[in-house]
């Protein structure tokens, strides 16, 4: 009898397989009582759905724990930290990229005023080693002496020489130097520290 | 608030609150069968989905979201049954609350008979009458052999049956 049960539970649960259901059905055919489980089994089949589908309840929406949502919150935090950061940091090496292009240029720039400069400097500068061939023209003389009076008095039988000596510059010196001075000073360039405000080159 | 997203099945990313509206009353009426407390099983409901919200990067697709739940909601009915157990309160003294009350004049209903079934049993039935599962899924859900939830279900029928018949 529990055999048949068994298998009457197992076909109300759509588990028995072919043949094990042919054999119910044929055990059904012959046993009263077996229908009678079959039937009850089924109506509490039913019963059960039923009851189940029917049950009805208000249920208060799900409250998120609040450690969770700060937690949410954090990670999005987090996350949004890293995504501001990285932006920032691309802005950055963008502008830094630029600026160093820019920078580029300008040392490029310099470089070539700089050149330019070097080049003129060393023309110039072969004109000085020409200004020494000058310069041998100058008078090495310095001082003109020059005597004014000479004169011979004798006192008491006693013969003095005597002589206003008149010491001048000499002039032709001077000018030659002047001259070779201002050339030097005109082909001289210097270019110091001092001279770089801001990356130009303000002055020669 | 922030609404909490989640994913489903399909990969694709949906409002928990959705989740929770498609599931909950499913969840209800299974913790209730086991709980046999409207109350109680409102709080399984709760705690259920609060594990599944905490635990969510750990489910991934290898059970429907909804088999997920039922497991959720299972392990939590039963420690609460088993720590009730142990401290020696009866979780059944709030089962007959009025709705479920029987009148001993009248016939006894199926909502009282099942009352007096065991949580177990009771599961089994809600499993298989309402959730349709079959019991390889039954087995699967509730850690045991085919063979058993084969038994159990004809013992949960049986016994049923009877209390209906006034046998017991």
């Amino acid at each position: 009898m529990k055999d048949i049960e068994l298998q009457i539970s197992q076909f109300i649960d759509n588990e028995l397989s072919d043949g094990a259901q042919k054999q119910l059905f044929k055990d059904l055919s012959e046993d009263k009582s077996a229908r009678e489980i079959l039937s009850d089994f089924m109506n509490l089949k039913k019963g059960i759905t039923l009851h189940h589908g029917n049950i009805t309840e208000n249920l208060p929406p799900i409250p998120i724990p609040s450690d969770q949502t700060k937690s949410y919150s954090k990670q999005n935090n987090k996350y949004k930290a890293m995504f501001y950061l990285s932006a920032a940091a691309a802005i950055v090496l963008a502008m830094l990229l630029s600026m160093s292009r820019i920078e580029s240029q300008n040392n490029f720039i310099q470089f070539a005023t700089l050149q330019k400069q070097y080049n003129s400097l060393k023309i110039e500068n072969s004109k000085v080693i020409n200004h020494k061939e000058i310069m041998k023209e100058i008078p090495q003389e310095p001082l003109i002496i020059k005597t004014i009076n000479k004169s011979r008095k004798t006192e008491s039988n006693k013969t003095y020489l005597t002589a206003n000596v008149q010491i001048t510059e000499n002039k032709d010196r001077i000018n030659k130097l002047a001259q070779i001075t201002e050339i030097i000073r005109a082909n001289k360039a210097v270019i110091t520290k001092d001279d770089f405000i801001g990356g130009q080159i303000v002055g020669n | 608030m922030m609404e909490k997203i989640i994913l489903n099945t399909h990969w694709e990313i949906v409002p928990f609150t959705e989740l929770y509206e498609k599931y909950s009353m499913d969840i209800y009426r299974y913790t209730l069968s086991i709980l046999k407390d409207r109350d109680d099983a409102k709080d399984a409901v709760q705690e259920t989905f609060v594990k599944y919200v905490e635990n969510e990067s750990s489910f991934r697709g290898d059970a429907s979201q909804k088999t997920w739940l039922l497991i959720v909601a299972r392990n939590y009915c039963y420690s609460r049954l088993r720590r009730a157990e142990k401290s020696n309160i009866r979780i059944d003294e709030g089962v007959f609350d009025k709705a479920y009350e029987p009148e001993f004049d009248s016939e006894i209903t199926l909502k009282d008979a099942l009352l007096c079934l065991s949580p177990e049993h009771n599961e089994l039935l809600y499993l298989k009458e309402y959730g349709g599962y079959s019991y390889k899924e039954i087995a699967e859900l509730t850690e045991q052999t085919i063979e058993n939830v084969k038994i159990k279900l004809f013992r949960a029928r049986q016994q049923l049956r009877e209390i209906m018949k006034g046998d017991r």
